[in-house]
């Protein structure tokens, strides 16, 4: 059933749709943003050690449900099965208002200047579908600072000299007091000549956008913030938006498809409603903001007669060059005690190693961990220590308050077969047809974030560690809550899917904004530059549609 | 225990015929080399029975089990398992902070209790 008119439609409420929506109805348009999760709270996911989005062993609380949200999952080895949402294979991020902003780790990062033209930098190794962005570091600063103002970073990267250019430092100073983590790699880091900072993290250390300070816990990532003070795009631009009364925020609306004329003119979007009712919203314009696996679902959802493959998909690139970030990384273990219970944990990186290592293209920042809740830490055993039985649990005891984690994001080098298609059999709860995910990893990624693996060991061998052991990537597909890449953005229609504005390059008035247009993926968590990419985006889109006066 | 019991009547009902069959071929296991069941067996002897059934056929079996083991053991005591934060008193974690505890210290985690 048709609803009245309105100037745009934006599918999902993640780090991108909630930018874009408060873009346009400050521009004064009328806007419907489709979510299919809930708008859930901190009380949906209590401190809970196995029921959360990083441990989802007893279900994921921020969505999507296990039951009738299948995807399929193809093995390197070519098997195939039918995955839930709590298993690994799925690559879930999650399904609520804010997304994965709800309950990330906020580290927020600003793309490397090289991070945008890896293929001039280092030219493109056999295998890989390695490409320059459309776009330069330098276009998205002003809106990485627009992000880091309007939704709140704290931290203080002035002592990384690899980095572009700032204009405006961040709004809020690091966490304080630091852990004694922090202090350890600190010291180990400058002996090693090496550049230590405070990550950049949207998260408040002092009392911001009418919001307190962060309490310290260590249910911090995975986890919706009880003190509100993580900062996701549900308590920053979202109710900015919505107090305009333009936009209006329907959830567990699950988006079916987009409604496109033979011409290339979408009408609207089709989806279903929490219980099932078939609807059809009318716009002018229609954005995608579902992440990289599902923005990519719904345009390849969306064939029709002028478009048979789906849309954007003229020369078969949705879906294609899936990735995410390949973690790696080493434990030490040192004779003092370490732990000090102050969350989040994280604090402290250096980006020495994401360009400049030598023969290789990339590699990614290198940080310690947020703090290990214990069944978190359990699977963490040096390759000597058994895994159970008494000496298990000794070295247990003795270990978890003696031991640093540091591990980082390997960029990775983009890969054409590593994708997303519609399963030709198995189908959602609304009969709608799923994500398959399936391809590898370009073995250069491995490659590299084996050296990374082997920095991070020297720099706690250098802190004093008494013990070290690797934390070594393995093959299989990339995804997971870093998905990015299946909406290539580029100037050529026959090797990208989105143009340099986010436009998808077949159709006059669909968009897609979130990680899905990133061409290469960064050494860096994503969540700033979606966001940045969605306010420049936003503010584009509101200029090529204006609306007409009167 | 507890844990699992409970699981599998919830989440994990999935598992129960691997359960099933798993108890079952440790059993046979059992009586096979000391000619009783598992359970009447001393502590050693389960034991480096475990261990068998960990490297045989059965590895499948047994990682699925070890892994829920450690889920009840050291998660929230909310499930089942974990019963008095057991293993947390071990493994030295301070028990769940009060909420708003930004109002006490924090510069002195000793104060907290728990962290020596």
């Amino acid at each position: 059933m048709p609803l009245p008119m309105v100037d745009a439609v934006i599918v999902g409420a993640g780090a991108g749709g909630p930018i874009v929506a408060k873009e346009l109805v400050r521009a004064g348009w009328r806007v419907v943003l489709l979510e299919r999760g809930k708008w859930n709270t901190p009380w949906d996911c209590r401190k809970d050690d196995l029921r959360n989005q990083r441990n989802p062993n007893l279900g994921n609380p921020f969505g999507p449900e296990d039951e009738g949200n299948p995807r399929v999952a193809v093995s390197m080895d070519g098997k195939a099965t039918i995955v839930t949402p709590s298993d690994g294979a799925y690559s879930n991020n999650a399904a609520c208002v804010g997304g994965g902003t709800l309950s990330y780790g906020a580290m927020a990062w600003r793309f490397h200047p090289y991070d945008f033209r890896m293929a001039s930098q280092y030219g493109v190794p056999q295998g890989s579908t390695l490409a320059d962005w459309p776009i330069s570091y330098d276009d998205l600063e002003p809106y990485y600072e627009k992000a880091e103002w309007e939704l709140g970073v704290s931290g203080d990267d002035s002592n990384n000299p690899f980095k572009g250019p700032r204009k405006r430092p961040l709004p809020m100073p690091p966490v304080s007091p630091q852990g004694k983590e922090h202090g350890i790699l600190d010291k180990a880091a400058r002996k090693l000549g090496l550049h230590p900072f405070h990550i950049p993290m949207l998260r408040n250390s002092i009392p911001y956008n009418a919001r307190p300070a962060c309490m310290r816990c260590r249910w911090c990532v995975g986890f919706a913030c009880e003190v509100d003070a993580k900062n996701g795009t549900q308590n920053t631009v979202l109710p900015v938006a919505l107090k305009t009364g333009l936009l209006e925020l329907r959830t567990e609306c699950m988006a079916k498809e987009i409604v496109v004329d033979e011409r290339g003119r979408a009408s609207g979007v089709r989806y279903f409603d929490r219980d099932g009712s078939p609807w059809e919203q009318p716009a002018r314009v229609v954005i995608c903001s579902g992440g990289a696996i599902e923005s990519a679902r719904l345009l390849l959802n969306s064939s029709t007669p002028a478009f048979p493959n789906g849309l954007g998909n003229r020369y078969d690139w949705v879906g294609r060059n899936l990735q995410g970030h390949t973690y790696s990384g080493a434990w030490g273990m040192f004779d003092e005690i370490i732990y000090d219970d102050l969350g989040p944990g994280a604090t402290i990186a250096i980006s020495d190693f994401n360009h400049g290592n030598p023969g290789l293209r990339g590699g990614g920042a290198l940080c310690n961990e947020f703090i290990r809740l214990p069944y978190q830490f359990v699977g963490s055993r040096p390759p000597d220590v058994p895994r159970w039985g008494q000496s298990y649990k000794d070295w247990v005891r003795k270990a978890y308050r003696r031991t640093i984690s540091v591990m980082g994001p390997t960029q990775e080098m983009p890969v054409f077969d590593s994708r997303i298609t519609l399963d030709p059999q198995v189908r959602d709860k609304f009969g709608l047809p799923v994500a398959r995910i399936s391809g590898p990893k370009h073995p250069d990624t491995i490659e590299i974030s084996n050296v990374q693996a082997r920095h991070a060991e020297n720099w706690l061998k250098e802190a004093g560690a008494v013990k070290t052991w690797l934390r070594l990537a393995g093959q299989g597909t990339s995804g997971g809550q870093h998905q990015a890449g299946t909406c290539r953005m580029g100037n050529d229609p026959k090797t990208s899917v989105v143009d340099r504005d986010c436009r998808v390059h077949d159709l006059e008035n669909v968009y897609v904004v979130d990680a899905s247009v990133n061409v290469t993926n960064g050494g860096f968590n994503p969540v700033l530059t979606i966001m940045a990419n969605a306010f420049r985006a936003g503010e584009k889109i509101a200029r090529t549609h204006a609306k007409a006066r009167g | 225990m507890r844990f699992i019991d409970i699981q599998l009547t919830r989440k994990y009902k999935r598992h129960r015929k691997a359960y099933s069959a798993a108890i079952s071929a440790l059993d046979q296991l059992a009586r096979r080399r000391h000619s009783a069941g598992f359970a009447a067996l001393p502590f050693e002897d389960r034991t480096r029975l475990l261990a068998a059934f960990e490297k045989g056929e059965n590895s499948k079996a047994f990682n699925m089990v070890l892994d829920h083991t450690l889920q009840g053991y050291f998660g929230s005591p909310r499930h089942g398992g974990n019963q008095d934060y057991a293993s947390w008193r071990m493994l030295g974690v301070p028990p769940m902070p009060v909420r708003g505890r930004l109002l006490y210290s924090i510069e002195d985690p000793a104060s907290r209790g728990g962290i020596g």
